[in-house]
């Protein structure tokens, strides 16, 4: 019998953030959300900025986390999701996440286009963007 | 003989700089557990990620692999080396260096352009001593605020564009990778083209890709590039604090040692300047006896 739930690792380079058996998960791939339950076919996932659910056990409340971007590997019942970062919803400091943002736009205006260091202040725009997004958003 | 004011001096300074050493030991300390947790909290996100590419790789043709991943066209060669910014940490530096020194003339005995890159004020200084036309760049101060983001957005995207701009062919690092505060080990690695290692492979059937392979391999290399280089600048972080504790634990025990036996030679001379005074006293006694 096919088991209901999955390893499930959200790993960023400065943490492990989540490593434990979960039931389900919804997260922001480039061609669109997608959701994983146990027995998923296996596949590899580009990640935009955006928001990651988690249901651990089946029945709890869902976490939520604001994520950048980052790759997901969906293989044998087992999920790996590599993201720049991540921050849980309660951790989000909204204040500093607009001053990212400001940050990040100020530099993207001084850059040329295309180059890796505008992907890398591309992305960090986005992120605080998802974090405010977040932040802003009620307890649904 | 030295004398007794002289002696003191001495003590009293060797008890100072054991003062700033016993200092420095406990600051390298307190930074040691830090960088320590972070070189291995970096440890898995490094693993998947060259486990992902590996996966990928195994399945690709060689010939129509991107450039990051596909075998070196030419002999010029990147070298990438991480040193402290500081020194007052035994052989942490002079290892790397020496190293470095070594492969340089071994790539050049076998007809490899050499152009360097340092990460790290002491590697910097010493190098360009010997090997100033070769220096292509030097990233300073990255281990104060030392973040994935930093090193992504300064280390990284130079070494990505000038590979980009086809400066260098292959690019090799050099760096301490940390065991424990006493033990580090030198390590080499090559970061461009990317090596697989095979044993990293997770086998199975082909897993899908969303959007294609291609696009999420021009993701996904330089990312991995960059995870590595962040990897090995904060194993080399960590090792340099446990190296510079090492190194200031000996100088503390030295600094003891010293002391003691300063203190010993200074109350050999006190007793001696005792003894000779009375028997000055008594010379005196006696002759006036007579």
């Amino acid at each position: 019998m096919m088991g209901t739930t999955f390893q499930l690792d959200v790993v960023t380079p400065e943490s492990l953030l989540v490593s434990g058996q979960a039931t389900f998960i919804t997260a922001p791939g480039k061609d669109g959300r997608f959701g994983v339950l146990a027995g998923h076919t296996p596949f590899v996932s580009l990640l935009m900025a955006g928001e990651l659910t988690i249901v651990m056990e089946r029945g709890t409340p869902e976490q939520r986390y604001a994520l950048s971007g980052g790759f997901a590997e969906v293989a044998n019942d087992r999920v790996t999701l590599l993201v720049e970062r991540a921050l849980e919803k309660s951790q989000i400091d909204l204040n500093a996440a607009v001053r990212e943002e400001q940050e990040a736009i100020e530099r993207l205006a001084q850059l040329p286009q295309g180059g890796h260091e505008a992907l890398v202040w591309g992305k960090r725009r986005d992120f605080a963007k998802t974090c405010q997004q977040l932040a802003r958003a009620t307890n649904a | 003989m030295a004398n007794l004011k002289s002696l003191r001096n001495r003590i009293r300074s060797v008890k100072n700089t054991q003062q700033i050493t016993k200092a420095m030991k406990m600051v390298s300390a307190a930074k040691l557990r830090r960088s320590q947790e972070r070189a291995q909290s970096a440890r898995p996100y490094s693993q998947h990620i060259r486990r992902m590419i590996g996966t990928i790789a195994a399945q690709m043709d060689p010939h129509s692999a991107p450039a990051l991943l596909a075998p070196a066209k030419g002999k010029r060669v990147e070298l990438l080396v991480f040193t402290a910014d500081r020194g007052l940490c035994g052989s942490f530096n002079s290892t790397i260096i020496r190293s470095v020194r070594a492969k340089i003339k071994s790539l050049q005995e076998g007809g490899h352009t050499v152009t360097i890159t340092c990460v790290g004020r002491k590697g910097l200084d010493v190098l360009k001593r010997q090997f100033k036309p070769l220096i292509r760049r030097s990233h300073i101060g990255m281990a104060r605020n030392l973040t994935f983001a930093r090193v992504d957005s300064i280390i990284a995207t130079r070494v990505l564009s000038d590979f980009g701009k086809g400066e260098f062919d292959t690019c090799l690092m050099v760096y301490n990778t940390f065991k424990s505060a006493l033990n580090v080990e030198l390590t080499w690695k090559q970061i461009i083209p990317m090596t697989v290692d095979s044993t990293e492979v997770s086998r199975g059937s082909a897993p899908m890709y969303e959007p294609e392979e291609a696009e999420v391999l021009t993701e996904l290399l330089p990312h991995g590039v960059s995870m590595q280089l962040y990897q090995a600048m904060v194993e080399s972080d960590a090792s340099e604090q446990g190296a510079r504790m090492t190194a200031m634990d000996n100088a503390v025990r030295n600094a003891g040692d010293m002391i003691r036996k300063l203190g010993i030679k200074y109350n050999r001379t006190r007793q001696a300047a005792i003894t000779t005074e009375l028997m000055e006293i008594i010379g005196g006694a006696e002759s006036l006896k007579g």
